[in-house]
């Protein structure tokens, strides 16, 4: 698991321009075509797991953390199941699919949340060092470094041996994990904007600080912005199914797709569909962010524009 | 070249003590640790009688000089849970680790790497596209879900490898599947994309345009595309390391990650302190190596710390 930014994402979004354009290139034939595409089917999955994480509790058939010994084990409906449990039940006779339709809820919190957090302090950090440079420039980069040196999962070992898990604390870890990759490529974006013209006739105009910022500087990273959000949602989910895998995430009984994914675990040989469903809906949703970060990449790459 | 490596073994050092006591404070700040080691009915005097022989009545400043003398010397201290040294647990467990992350490296690298050269030498092919497939799933499957998969197909069903444990070459399998999955899916990605710019330099397209086989302007190709490709590997060497906590857990695999993990069930902090400072001087070690490599690589580098230090 490696939640900062994959390396290969940081070269194609630093914009070593070769290396971004030698990632896309699919033939000068085919690119025009493929640009075009406007990505459905993770525009699609993604907005059904909003949807279903915003109205969890009017779509969930059941309560899902009511147990019911006596309907324990079912398979899915589609697997000599009944059909009053689509997708089964669990060892506690807890419906399958009201759990998943709840733990979408944990996941759409909790990568929200990291992506805001980590984006914002990430953000800030960027713009101070890109823009002021010197010695400030310098101390913050090599914090950056400092903490993308730190795996993760240790740095979650840490803080869950130390004050406990809770869903709070996985944010936290998680927007502690995430800030570095914000920083880190959008210093470069910064750097590359500081010294075009416009930037240079705004400060030649008398503009301060704050206004060159906030109007120049801060409109113009967006882009560079929502591609790194859309990569890191689709690391934080699977973060999250992680630590709560481990036991070092969200607390049970409360369903999150990790915890499911180690309850089923323990029953996987007689109940395949256990571990089998939640993995399905974590795959699908980082699958459809990680796509949706590569299209607004390619359509927001210069060198791949014509 | 000397300057270069000493300024990067002085920040290796620096990022290192950061963790160091950033991992000290904390352990300080979750509660008293004498009423956790203390039975739960113990009077206020045992609690008392270990906190001296800790050292814990002691000011935080002298604990903390004490922590590092310690650390200087290599002692990591005693385990609560298990009465024994942290230092023989992690020795037991460290081997067992790297083990399963190299495996899971052979893997990824084997597979990895020759996909992304073949995709790149046919941009767009069927190869290729069959390649974006595999690294788009790789990143996008959780690895421990890949191991339950995998112990679906091949233990519940088929039979024909053990779930889970250590022992057999067997047992290792299909966790280092699981583990180098991903790694194998960034490194394809990677080396697709690094071949490829070097095969549109010019000095490649001019040995083309002399009739040069794309075979054996390859060998030309792979030592200018190895930096990226060099970096990208030893970084997730380090993953490997620190993120097999997972999979271990899940394959019962008895490394360090499962040792940190009971660590923290059984609030044995020593253990988690331990591991913590283990992996992140493994990692911090790591990445200098491979900054250093890039001199051997490329003299460019070597020229180049020389003089001004590189920007940004």
């Amino acid at each position: 698991m490696a939640f900062p930014l994959p390396v290969e994402e940081e070269v194609a979004l630093t914009g070593d321009p070769a290396l971004a354009a030698a990632e896309h290139s699919a033939g000068p034939r085919r690119r025009r075509v493929r640009r075009r595409h406007l990505p459905w089917f993770s525009g699609t999955i993604l907005l059904v797991f909003v949807i279903t994480g915003v109205f969890a509790p009017l779509l969930a058939p059941y309560d899902p953390e009511t147990l019911d010994l006596g309907a324990s084990m079912q398979p899915p409906w589609f697997a000599g199941g009944s059909s009053d449990h689509i997708l089964g039940t669990d060892d506690l006779g807890r419906d399958v699919l009201s759990r998943l339709i709840y733990g979408a809820r944990v996941s759409l919190l909790v990568a929200i949340a990291v992506v805001v957090l980590a984006g914002i302090v990430g953000v800030t950090i960027a713009v101070l060092a890109g823009y002021k440079g010197g010695r400030l420039d310098a101390f913050l980069m090599r914090t950056t470094d400092a903490s993308l040196a730190f795996p993760v999962i240790l740095l979650a070992i840490v803080i869950v041996g130390v004050f406990g898990a809770s869903t709070l604390n996985v944010i936290i870890i998680l927007a502690v994990a995430g800030w570095p990759a914000y920083a880190r490529v959008l210093r470069s974006e910064v750097l590359r904007l500081k010294s075009q013209d416009f930037i240079t006739q705004a400060r030649a105009m008398g503009g301060g600080l704050r206004w060159v910022i906030l109007r120049h500087i801060l409109p113009n990273i967006v882009p560079t912005l929502l591609v790194l959000a859309s990569l890191q949602v689709g690391l934080a989910i699977i973060a999250e199914g992680s630590l709560s895998f481990l036991g070092l995430g969200v607390p049970p009984p409360a369903p999150s797709w990790g915890g499911m994914l180690s309850d089923g675990r323990e029953n996987i040989a007689d109940a395949w569909w256990l571990p089998t469903m939640p993995g399905i809906a974590l795959s699908l949703v980082v699958l459809s962010a990680n796509m949706m970060g590569d299209w607004l990449r390619v359509n927001n790459d210069p060198t791949t524009k014509r | 070249m000397l300057r270069y490596t000493l300024v990067r073994l002085a920040q290796s050092i620096l990022v290192l003590w950061v963790v160091v006591t950033v991992v000290f404070l904390l352990s300080r700040a979750s509660g008293d640790i004498a009423e956790l080691m203390a039975p739960p009915d113990a009077p206020p005097e045992t609690v008392q009688l270990i906190k001296e022989n800790l050292g814990l009545d002691q000011p935080l400043i002298v604990q903390y000089g004490r922590y590092l003398g310690d650390l200087l010397h290599g002692d990591l201290g005693t385990s609560f849970a298990y009465r024994a040294p942290v230092n023989d647990l992690i020795r037991e467990a460290l081997p067992k680790t790297f083990e399963l992350g190299l495996a899971a490296f052979a893997f990824a690298v084997l597979i990895g790497i020759p996909i992304g050269v073949l995709s790149a030498t046919r941009p767009g092919g069927w190869f290729d596209r069959l390649g974006k497939g595999v690294a788009l799933a790789g990143q996008s499957v959780p690895n421990f879900w890949l191991g339950i998969l995998l112990v679906l197909l091949f233990s519940v069903r088929l039979g024909w490898l053990p779930a889970f444990g250590y022992g057999t070459w067997q047992h290792i399998v299909l966790p280092a599947i699981a583990l180098g999955w991903y790694p194998l899916a960034s490194l394809a990605r990677l080396t697709r994309s690094a071949v490829i710019e070097v095969l549109n330099k010019d000095h490649t397209v001019f040995q083309r345009a002399k009739g040069v086989s794309v075979g054996n302007s390859l060998t030309h190709t792979m030592r200018n595309a190895s930096l990226p490709i060099v970096t990208l590997a030893g970084i997730q060497l380090g993953y490997l390391f620190g993120g097999a906590v997972v999979i271990e857990t899940l394959f019962a695999w008895p490394g360090v990650g499962q040792l940190a993990i009971q660590g923290i069930n059984s609030r044995d902090y020593p253990i988690v302190q331990g591991v913590v400072v283990v992996n992140t001087f493994l990692f911090v070690l790591l990445l200098l190596l491979v900054d250093l490599s890039y001199g051997v690589l490329d003299p460019r580098v070597r020229r180049h710390a020389r003089g001004v230090p590189a920007a940004g």
